[in-house]
């Protein structure tokens, strides 16, 4: 509670007009004690355990490191060499990318879609909504067992196709499938909370907008696409940044549901760094893996940063 | 750029906590310990009752060695998986634990890498502590020479349940039948899976541990052993998973699989306990699963190929007690492995642990751990098996060997697949890492 | 006219309520399913056909939940970790936001570069650094790193950045208005900004539960004792003496993990929901 007084101290806003005691407490030093003030936990914290623990990598990453015998000795960027020619890495950079998009293109869209159907005034809303947020409540473990038995060749899933005359496939051990489940798997996971963040947003849109253009002759869907999409866009943007930056750190569903089979299909990079990692005790080139994701995450965040400006409808400053 | 002095000053504190947390291991901790100091054991078993086990072994330890160790902390996390982590992260975060539980697919690893205390001097001189009571087959893993690397706590082999229903609704002698007339052979456990599976629409035959076609194919060495197949050479340096026995055997298994239709295709689940398969090859634990069983069943050893000698088919699973090098206090550690395994403390672990002590290996003492197995199923599954079985293949650098060996085998396991031609797949995959 | 009117919104209803149920089957089936298994005999779980309603009721499998583990203990800790860890989200991330969206200073466009490049990085690569740092401050085996690591690290900068989204979308005029009349900066921020971006504040509630709450890697690594483990570590494994996987007794314990809370989120969803709407400031 000590940095709440200092605030107070460091900046009394009193309404005695400006001060004339301290010539140096200027308008601008005061902005940046307050500044520095009430981002200091965050950052102190940050510091110890993030930027250590990111250092820490890095030197990793230059490291012949083996985590068994908890000895390590400088490698040059030797690891680094590895990453051009690990045979497997093209293979696992080209699944995390169709692991991303798909996750982002399937998540998205649904979760929007679930917010606007509990949107609705109905009764027996609130099971709805509670039913599509429960998934994120159940541990990942629990859910992918779930999962992984209904998807059998002669499980849940494809007895529901067979009563359409469908024949499913051998879902998680078929290349295009595996992937198709591991996404699913995983947007169903967690698009209660994203669902959830629309549903505000949605709530948020002052109805007489809404209604103002079904009055001009606006249908239903143009409405939606004219009026409520271009509201909630800052919404859109958050959540697939945040989807984006969390389907780049998924493994354990990975781990559990297809151990990243068939081949190395569904070996998604953040898997892939875990087995180097833990598997097989190599935290040298885990590092310079990690490396790498960190680099296509700035890349990519910084694309989306910028796209922002194009998408969204509405941001001060 | 306004913000390049701050971040230098942030890289430059950055760097200063890093030494700090780099240098701050446990190393600096060792050397002459003044008082009794604390050692920690890490298991992967939440149980209870296993817990209460190790506890009192750690409480008598203490008490025995007032002046050395203050207490012994017995730790436990998830099982599978997660254990390795967890090992892996407190040695490379310096914090390393003096003493362990490690699996037989961990193990040369460990010892590759010098991670592992040797225990030779300590259990070998000691003549309070019988070293010679150990089963030399059992021990091969864990010794090298002179020196000892681990003292196996649960050793428990492979066997083939069989539902004694189906065999009966099928008019066929059962495996037990067999095994008396000397035809119990991989062979005849093939025909009578198709048998079985053909007129009872049930799983004739599974590999329990193999059944999603995972990782895990080190377990299909319980049918190639007795074609003469292994997937490498003695030394582990060449593969021959390609070699006339693997051939034959998995040719066998194949045949199985999409000819016959007696195995469980990749990713369908069967399970015996459940009443929905014939047979299946798997560890002895699953007895106590069958308590309760709606079905008569019986219990055999593997079954011969044409490269068993001996009549010796047994395949074990192994587990071991082990000190761990990077820890603080590594005599300590190896004391407090001898005493955890010395013949006493073994008799107590093996109420659920088998142990590898010849006196300790007879049926009455296995009956408590398999409450439900009858002697004679003691006698010639678990007793013979731990005294003869074999590992299943391991080697340094598994976690690689086992992905690479997988995605090999996937070819395999198709329908139209070429034995030889999927092997020799495997070979060329594996081949490397193992010349590693 | 009239009346086709009140038809059209009968069948408009009822098309809700059938594409309602065809889109929460896929969330429910496992649920059943899960169900189904945790009341079944362990050898009935994987009885193929898969049973979605439940056959046998041993309801005895949930008892034994609390037998084979210290399960209400690991419920506890859950529970309180993720309140405590939400608690300190929220303070720290709409204080930091706050001065990011709101105050000019030198060194801030710094701090939010550094902050967002540290969701950056991968989790499971971080935690052999962070167990050093843990271990040489005595917190291993306790819930400490589980509580202060989520504030400071990938949830927490997310939930900062989000609040500075946030505060940035306020109109300036009310801040200002209250710092006339004589609030502090504290004041304000406080007093006056936090109440107006209330609905952010519920998001980084949820997003901060829901990280808590599904926390592997970081209790596995860190805790030691099954008195002291949280519901993640409890669900993976749960066995008898031999070593046999109790899957049903698993599946009873993971629907209680999702029981109390799903009770609480449906009893509370009124709040969560006004909180996420409330004083909205859009428009």
């Amino acid at each position: 509670m000590t940095q709440l007084t200092d605030v107070r101290a460091a900046a009394p806003g009193g309404s005695s007009g400006p001060p004339a005691r301290k010539p140096w407490l200027t308008q601008p030093r005061r902005e940046l004690i307050a500044g520095y003030l009430f981002t200091s936990p965050q950052v102190i914290g940050y510091f110890a355990v993030v930027v250590v623990p990111m250092v820490a990598l890095f030197w990793y990453s230059f490291q012949e490191f083996s985590a068994l015998s908890g000895r390590s000795e400088f490698a040059g960027t030797e690891n680094y060499q590895r990453l051009l020619d690990d045979p497997n890495l093209p293979t696992v950079l080209r699944s995390t990318g169709i692991f991303v998009i798909g996750l982002v293109a399937l998540g998205v869209p649904l979760a929007l879609f679930l917010a606007v159907l509990v949107n609705q005034r109905i009764r027996g809303i609130r099971v709805f909504r509670a039913i599509f947020f429960a998934p994120a409540l159940v541990s990942v473990a629990a859910w992918v067992i779930v999962w992984q038995f209904m998807l059998l060749p002669d499980g849940a899933v494809n007895g529901l196709l067979r009563m359409i005359s469908v024949d499913g496939p051998n879902w998680l051990r078929e290349p295009v499938p595996a992937m198709v489940c591991v996404i699913v798997v995983q947007a169903l996971k967690g698009v209660g909370i994203n669902m959830l963040i629309f549903l505000a947003a949605l709530q948020g849109v002052p109805k007489e907008l809404t209604e103002a253009a079904r009055v001009d002759g606006a249908g239903r869907l143009r409405t939606f696409r004219s009026v409520t999409l271009p509201m909630i866009s800052p919404e859109i943007l958050m959540v697939t940044i945040l989807m984006t930056i969390g389907s780049l750190k998924v493994f354990a569903q990975v781990l559990l549901l297809t151990e990243g089979g068939p081949g190395y299909e569904t070996t998604v990079l953040a898997y892939y760094i875990y087995r180097q990692a833990f598997g097989n005790g190599d935290f040298g080139y885990a590092g310079a893996l990690s490396v790498l994701l960190f680099l296509v995450l700035v890349v990519l965040t910084g694309v989306m940063w910028v796209a922002r400006k194009r998408v969204v409808f509405h941001e001060s400053e | 750029m306004r913000t390049t002095r701050w971040t230098r000053t942030a890289a430059a504190a950055a760097a200063a906590a890093l030494t700090l947390t780099a240098c701050s291991g446990g190393d600096d901790e060792t050397g002459t310990s003044e008082g009794p100091v604390e050692l920690r054991m890490v298991t992967w078993t939440p149980n209870e009752a296993h817990l209460a086990i190790l506890n009192e072994i750690a409480d008598e330890f203490v008490a025995a060695h007032p002046d050395e160790v203050s207490s012994v902390a017995i730790e436990t996390t998830p099982a599978g998986e997660n254990y390795r982590t967890v090992v892996t992260t407190q040695i490379s975060g310096g914090d390393a634990p003096d003493v362990g539980w490690l699996s037989e697919v961990d193990a040369l690893d460990f010892i590759d890498l010098d991670g592992l205390v040797d225990l030779g001097p300590t259990v070998r001189d000691d003549e309070a502590y019988a070293f010679d009571d150990l089963t030399p087959s059992a021990m091969e893993l864990w010794s090298d020479g002179d020196a000892v690397y681990g003292i196996p706590f649960s050793t428990s082999p492979a066997g083939v349940f069989y539902n004694a229903d189906m065999f009966a609704a099928a008019g066929l002698p059962t495996p037990d039948q067999m095994l008396a007339d000397g035809t119990w052979t991989w062979e005849n456990l093939a025909v009578a899976a198709k048998a079985i599976s053909d007129s009872q629409q049930v799983a004739g035959f599974y590999i329990a541990p193999y059944l999603n076609f995972d990782q895990n194919w080190q377990f299909l060495s319980h049918v190639t052993y007795a074609y003469g197949g292994a997937p490498w050479n003695e030394d582990g340096t060449e593969c021959t998973f390609d070699d006339a026995g693997n051939v034959d055997a998995l040719t066998l298994l194949h045949d199985m699989i999409y000819t016959d239709g007696s195995y469980p295709t990749p990713g369908e689940v069967v399970d015996f306990a459940a009443g929905n398969a014939a047979m299946v090859d798997t560890f002895i634990s699953m007895a106590n699963t069958l308590e309760s069983a709606p079905f008569q069943w019986g219990l055999v050893p593997l079954p011969s190929g044409p490269e068993t000698s001996d009549g010796q088919t047994a395949v074990i699973g192994q587990s071991a007690v082990v000190a761990f090098a990077e820890g603080d206090h590594p005599d300590l550690a190896a004391e407090f492995v001898a005493f955890m395994t010395n013949e006493e403390n073994s008799r107590k672990l093996s109420e659920f642990f088998p142990s590898i002590r010849t006196p300790l290996i007879d049926v009455d003492t296995l009956a408590a751990a398999n409450p439900v197995l009858t002697p004679e199923q003691l006698q010639s599954v678990v007793v013979d098996g731990i005294t003869h079985g074999r590992l299943a293949p391991t080697h340094a650098g598994m976690g690689d060997i086992q992905t690479e060996g997988r995605i090999g085998l996937e070819s395999l396991w198709q329908p139209d697949a070429d034995v030889q031609t999927a092997l020799t797949g495997v070979c060329d995959r594996i081949g490397p890492l193992l010349a590693e | 006219m009239s009346r086709s009117r009140v038809l059209q919104a009968l069948a408009s209803r009822a098309g809700l309520y059938v594409v309602l149920l065809l889109a929460s089957a896929l969330f429910v089936l496992p649920g059943l399913w899960m169900v189904t298994a945790s009341l079944n005999s362990n050898d009935a779980v994987f009885s193929y056909p898969p049973r979605f309603f439940p056959v046998q009721w041993n309801w005895e499998n949930y008892r034994t939940v609390f037998e084979v583990q210290p399960f209400a203990r690991q419920y506890f800790n859950s529970l309180y970790i993720a309140v405590l860890a939400t608690a300190g989200t929220v303070l720290v991330s709409t204080m930091a936001g706050y001065a990011l969206a709101r105050f000019r200073f030198r060194g801030r466009n710094g701090i939010f570069l550094l902050l967002i490049s540290g969701i950056l990085i991968p989790d499971e690569v971080t935690v052999v650094p962070l167990y050093r740092i843990v271990n040489s401050l005595g917190l291993i085996d306790t819930h400490w790193p589980l509580i202060v690591l989520p504030i400071f690290s990938g949830g927490g900068v997310i939930a900062t950045f989000v609040m500075r989204q946030a505060f940035l979308s306020l109109p300036k005029e009310m801040e200002d208005a209250a710092r006339l009349d004589g609030l502090g900066r504290w004041g304000t921020y406080w007093r006056v900004a936090v109440p107006l971006v209330r609905p952010t504040v519920a998001v980084v509630v949820i997003l901060s539960v829901y990280n808590s709450w599904n926390m592997f890697l970081e209790p596995l690594i860190f805790l030691r004792t099954p008195e002291n483990f949280t519901l993640p570590l409890v669900l993976t494994d749960i066995e008898d003496a031999y070593g046999t996987q109790l899957w049903n007794v698993q599946m009873a314990a993971t629907t209680l993990s999702i029981l109390a809370v799903l009770v609480v989120f449906v009893a509370a969803q009124r709040h969560v929901i006004a909180g996420l709407t409330a004083g909205s400031v859009k428009g």
